[in-house]
């Protein structure tokens, strides 16, 4: 069939555009079938609300502010229960929401990582925290102004027995959960519609998951194995009972939080999974997918590599924040981040690159826009801190003065200022640097070549043989001294382990960096399979050295005893730590640890790094607390207008 | 023809098993494991032994198991005995100096390294179930009381099964009933442990009581027959395993969310996919019309620039190009016509269809630009050799000769032969529809497969990178059959009978 040129062209292009037209269609009737799903979703809720109205006016409540918290006489109870001179909670100081805030508008800003599931329990990664501490609530929290406070949240009232080993908490009635975000227009979930009420029942089943060996619960396993039973007393009170008194039963109880046990004790169907299974279910559990708690925002929806939403709790049961809508945006490269912010698509930004914060602020013209005050910029502790640690097990480091030398050849100070443009504190110990544990009159050990060089003159290691590197005969061994510094592979880490290689080269010491990922890091520390290594630990404000230092641990599979620490002394304080109560009686405790390390030197503590936060100034209001999360966005507020 | 078809077809088969299990031997070969969790900041949160949950952990993705070939059906009693000697020596108390050695101390000089410890102890918990009827007979049997207790300690860990199938999104009546037998059996066993301080008697009282009639009750559980040898030693690996699953498509789950990996790459398929083939496409448009210009300016000043222009485009990186694009045209210094990154606005969902696609093509014009410029060199030189190639040949002239207007010469008879080797070339660009881009996703946040293999490299999450490795080559085969296939349907010279 003779066909021309020119026809077969003008059919081709008729077949690309009746393709595209076909795929249009079909996207437009898809999209259209979604928003009649959503508008019966939304009717349905609008149904729903309305119902509750009515049924509160013909019951003759008036409808006003605290829908979902108790009438006036519980509030009565919780206020008195404040006071009562035997309540482990102390009235809150930190008064987070300003009177004149303005209401509403959205918050944007970032997180770096997909969150890996959002089941409060069993995903514990500093984002998905994040988002807990929005969503959901703990029995008390602790206050900002004053951590070592306890403050209520869900519990009004905690008591403990003398020993503290017996905890009776007592939870706010009339706290309900929130509803999960499900797809209502499926009549399988139809189930799920009605809100619960939190109970002693939801408490406890923290608990027993937590305690289940099928639970994959890792953070807080060692915790809670000290428990001994667990009790509903009433609807809104229980007890835990802890086999002997531990300090770490204080926090491990208070800053716990219910689980819905009605939710994860049925499939989606509403079907009761059997009780054996419910633990093995739980690591995977459907609901996971549509996390509820009883915070001051409700989870909305989650889009993989997108962002996360919430959106404001109307029935919270505390002061209401007031934001509307908080959306993380999910931004893994950090300079894809800076753009963003630059370009108005985001309002705030946790962690400023380091590049950035150099060309920007420190050396940035009078054109940058953090000096125009087009964005604004606060340095914040990051609440964690850096070393190398010394693995005590290998005869090259067993030696007391040869880790002394080695912090001695590490120039920390002139790293932090040139390396990492002065983004952090020096460290002397394993505490937060603020945190009245950490000993004040501890000395940071000075950058000091020549000490360095006669410590290990001390210890026996002398370059005999003149190639310029150390030696000692070690059980009838002739060593030089050259080690392998296993470190994490970072441009900054890069940077200053070559500016610490050339110290040691100085005195006669060769360091080899070796740089990998983490997981192979992990690997080789969890087979003790190095020399040293550069590590780094996120602090908390209560301070159990005992994972990390206690002797115990140097040998036991993953324990985090990396470096193989043992000392009699410090295991001594660490037991005595575990079961005293008393601030003042701990802090010396901590004060002694601190010295001890600082004497040991098991690790050359590094640094506490800072991070820069960076933010649209349409954000008003913008403080940092001095604990995790820093940046809770409840105090803030956004003001339009006010550019 | 059709038989050549069948036969390539055939030989995809054992090539994609080959290159599977290279793919699969270079994972798990590579040292280091699956980590639970990123470590961007190079910062740990202490967590609290997370043993139990490490261990199940390495249960439900085999990691527990051999790679390849699994003789443990084998083990004899001395294999298990030696870690747990190892053990019981590091528990016992070092002999004081000079004292004479006795049976319950270990002298100090041959107190085990922590190393050996913690590789003891992860090889008996490797063993598995085939390492109980050795613990049954150590725990009755070894004159040691300290290796007796740890046996029956590790027979309470050893014994128990792994649930079955446990990521199954929906499970049937029968899996479910199943795996609620397997946790109930294994609560039960968890719970026949002893404590460090205990008599002989009391090992012998747990033995009597509770191990030897669940043993014996249970004991054709770890009586394997010849067939059973067989199937344990091809079957009962890693890799196995693996394939086991991939013959029902299914890729597994992932180690790091938990979900299963196909999902996951579906849902991230749409945006490599546009991306790529918006990206093909534009660089077929510019770089062919601009080949045959080339070829039709042979050698003159015009084909020189043009040639140079290309090859400078060519030898530009992007994710360099990619950032200065974003500081030029994204972010306001000077212009700030683009979003920064993304792939479509975030309220996309109360747009219409046409507003949606504009988003979108808003959104991706930076990094296609980026993901073709570089392609524009090699592809303008296939077109400009091709028409080369056919430009001088006799019917060309004839065509001219016959009268025929320059640009129907050109257009319809020397460019519909020379374009053949540009036109399957296409084939062999299949597998980039899928693969996406690294760089370019990352830079410009494009929740692509690009991004989602980097994030899994990262991650170590085997089952996730075989999947979108295993795409790519599953398309690449594909390809190519396809690329051979169009060369005999475009030139008739071409036959494969």
């Amino acid at each position: 069939m003779p066909r021309t040129f020119k026809a077969t062209l003008a059919l081709i292009g008729v077949l690309i555009v009746v393709a595209l037209l076909a795929i249009i269609s079909i996207a437009q009737s898809y999209q259209a079938n979604k928003k009649i799903i959503e508008v019966n979703r939304s009717l349905g809720d609008l149904n729903r609300t309305t119902e509750r109205i009515l049924s509160q006016l013909e019951s003759g409540v008036a409808v006003a502010g605290n829908a979902g918290g108790g009438a006036g006489a519980s509030n009565d109870r919780y206020a008195a229960a404040i006071n009562d001179p035997d309540n482990l909670l102390s009235p809150a100081t930190d008064q987070l929401i300003a009177p004149d805030a303005v209401q509403g508008g959205t918050l944007k800003r970032l997180i770096s990582s997909d969150p890996k599931g959002f089941n409060w329990l069993t995903e514990n990664s500093v984002d998905v925290s994040e988002i807990q501490s929005y969503v959901h609530s703990g029995f008390a929290r602790q206050d900002f102004n004053n951590p070592d406070n306890f403050v209520s949240d869900l519990a009004y009232m905690v008591e403990v027995n003398d020993e503290n080993t017996e905890y009776t908490i007592s939870l706010r009635e009339g706290v309900y959960w929130h509803v999960p975000r499900v797809d209502f227009s499926d009549p399988k979930h139809e189930w799920l519609r009605e809100p619960r009420e939190v109970t002693a029942e939801d408490a406890v089943f923290y608990f027993e998951m937590a305690m289940s060996p099928q639970v994959e619960a890792g953070a807080v396993k060692g915790y809670v194995e000290d428990i001994e039973k667990l009790e509903v007393l009433d609807k809104h009170t229980f007890k835990v009972t802890w086999k002997r008194p531990v300090y770490h039963s204080r926090f491990t109880t208070l800053l716990a939080y219910p689980l819905p046990k009605w939710l994860f004790s049925r499939d989606r169907e509403g079907n009761e999974i059997p009780e054996e299974s419910v633990p093995v279910e739980f690591n995977t559990h459907w609901s996971a997918d549509y996390p509820i708690g009883t915070g001051p925002y409700l989870f909305d929806s989650y889009t993989p590599s997108g962002q996360v939403v919430l959106t404001k709790n109307r029935d919270y049961f505390g002061a209401k924040p007031p934001i509307e809508r908080i959306e993380f945006h999910i931004i893994k490269d950090p300079e894809q981040g800076f753009a963003r912010l630059l370009s108005d698509q985001l309002d705030f930004l946790p962690s400023l690159p380091e590049p950035r914060y150099r060309s920007e602020i420190l050396n940035g013209g009078p054109e940058s826009p953090f000096k125009t005050g087009e964005f604004e910029h606060e340095i914040i502790d990051a609440f964690a801190y850096y070393y190398v640690g010394w693995n005590m097990d290998k005869p090259l480091f067993a030696d007391r003065d040869v880790r002394l030398a080695m912090t001695h050849a590490f120039n920390r100070q002139s790293i932090i200022e040139n390396v990492i443009n002065g983004l952090g504190e020096l460290q002397t110990g394993p505490f937060y640097y603020e945190h009245p544990a950490n000993d004040p009159t501890i000395e940071p050990i000075p950058f000091d070549l020549e000490k360095a060089a006669e410590l290990l003159d001390g210890a026996g290691w002398v370059d005999t043989d003149g190639d310029g590197i150390r030696q000692k005969t070690i059980n009838g061994e002739n060593v030089d001294f050259r080690f392998t510094l296993t470190s994490y592979n970072k441009p900054t880490v890069r940077s200053w382990v070559t500016v610490y290689r050339e110290d040691l080269r100085k005195i006669g010491i060769e360091m080899r960096g070796d740089f990998v990922e983490w997981p192979l890091m992990q690997r080789r520390m969890d087979d003790k399979q190095f020399d040293a290594f550069t590590g780094g630990w996120g602090l908390s404000w209560f301070n159990d050295p005992y994972q990390i230092w206690h002797s115990s641990q140097a040998d036991i599979p993953k324990g985090s005893n990396r470096v193989g620490f043992r000392n009699a002394e410090a295991d001594e304080i660490i037991e005595t730590l575990r079961v005293t109560f008393d601030n003042e009686e701990r802090t010396q405790l901590l004060r002694r640890f601190h010295q001890i390390v600082h004497e040991e030197q098991p690790y050359s503590f590094f640094y506490a790094p800072k991070q820069t936060v960076a933010w649209n100034p349409r954000l008003e209001n913008v403080v940092f607390q001095k604990i995790r999360p820093q940046t809770t966005s409840l105090p803030w507020y956004i003001d339009e207008s006010g550019e | 023809m059709f038989t050549y078809i069948l036969k390539r077809v055939l030989l995809m088969i054992p090539t994609f098993a080959i290159i599977s299990l290279i793919i699969f031997l270079v994972l798990n070969l590579a040292p280091g494991d699956p980590a639970a969790a990123a470590n961007p900041d190079g910062t740990e949160t202490v967590s609290q032994d997370a043993r139990e949950s490490y261990r199940i952990f390495k249960e439900q993705f085999n990691l527990d198991k051999p790679i390849l070939l699994n003789t443990r059906y084998g083990l004899t009693i001395e294999d298990v005995e030696e870690p747990l000697r190892v053990v019981a020596d590091f528990q016992r108390p070092v002999c004081a100096e000079g004292a004479p050695v006795t049976p319950e101390c270990t002298p100090a000089d041959e107190r085990p390294m922590s190393a050996d410890i913690i590789a003891a102890q992860e090889e008996v918990e490797n063993y598995g179930n085939y390492a109980v009827p050795h613990l049954i007979a150590l725990a009755q049997n070894h004159e040691r009381l300290d290796i007796r207790r740890l046996a029956v300690q590790r027979l309470a860990i050893n014994a128990q099964r792994p649930q079955v199938d446990r990521f199954n999104p929906d499970p049937s009546d029968e899996l479910r009933e199943s795996n609620r037998a397997i946790a109930a059996e294994n609560n039960q066993l968890r719970s026949w442990s002893i404590p460090q301080d205990v008599t002989p008697e009391d090992v012998d009282t747990i033995l009597e009581e509770k191990w030897l009639p669940w043993f014996n009750a249970n004991i054709e559980r770890f009586e394997y027959s010849a067939a059973d040898k067989v199937g344990i030693f091809f079957f009962d690996t890693r890799f196995a395993k693996y394939w086991e699953n991939l013959l029902t498509l299914n890729f597994g789950v992932s180690t790091v969310d938990r979900r299963p990996v196909f999902d996951t790459v579906m849902q991230k398929l749409p945006y490599t996919m546009t991306l790529s083939f918006f990206s093909i496409l534009i660089a077929y448009l510019i770089s062919v019309p601009l080949g045959i210009w080339s070829a039709y300016n042979q050698n003159t000043k015009r084909d020189q620039v043009v040639t140079i222009a290309l090859f400078v485009l060519y030898s530009l990186p992007s994710f360099f190009t990619a950032v200065l694009l974003i500081q030029f045209f994204a972010v306001g210094r000077p212009f700030s016509w683009f979003p920064a990154g993304g792939f479509i606005s975030n309220n996309s969902e109360n747009m219409a269809v046409l507003e949606q696609m504009g988003s979108i093509a808003w959104h991706i014009l930076l990094p296609l630009i980026c993901l073709t410029y570089g392609s524009l060199a090699a592809l303008s030189r296939y077109a400009r050799t091709g028409l080369l190639d056919v430009i001088r040949a006799d019917y060309i002239r004839t065509a001219r000769a016959k009268g025929l207007a320059e640009s129907m010469v050109v257009l319809k008879h020397a460019v519909r032969n020379g374009m053949i080797p540009i036109l399957t070339l296409l084939g062999t660009l299949l597998p980039t529809l899928v693969s996406g881009s690294i760089v370019i996703e990352f830079i410009f946040n494009i929740p692509g497969i690009g991004l989602y293999l980097y994030e899994s490299i990262y991650m170590y999450d085997y089952n996730a990178i075989m999947a979108c490795l295993l795409m790519s080559t599953v398309l690449t085969l594909i390809g190519l059959l396809l690329s051979d296939i169009s060369y005999a349907l475009v030139d008739p010279r071409i036959t494969f009978d």
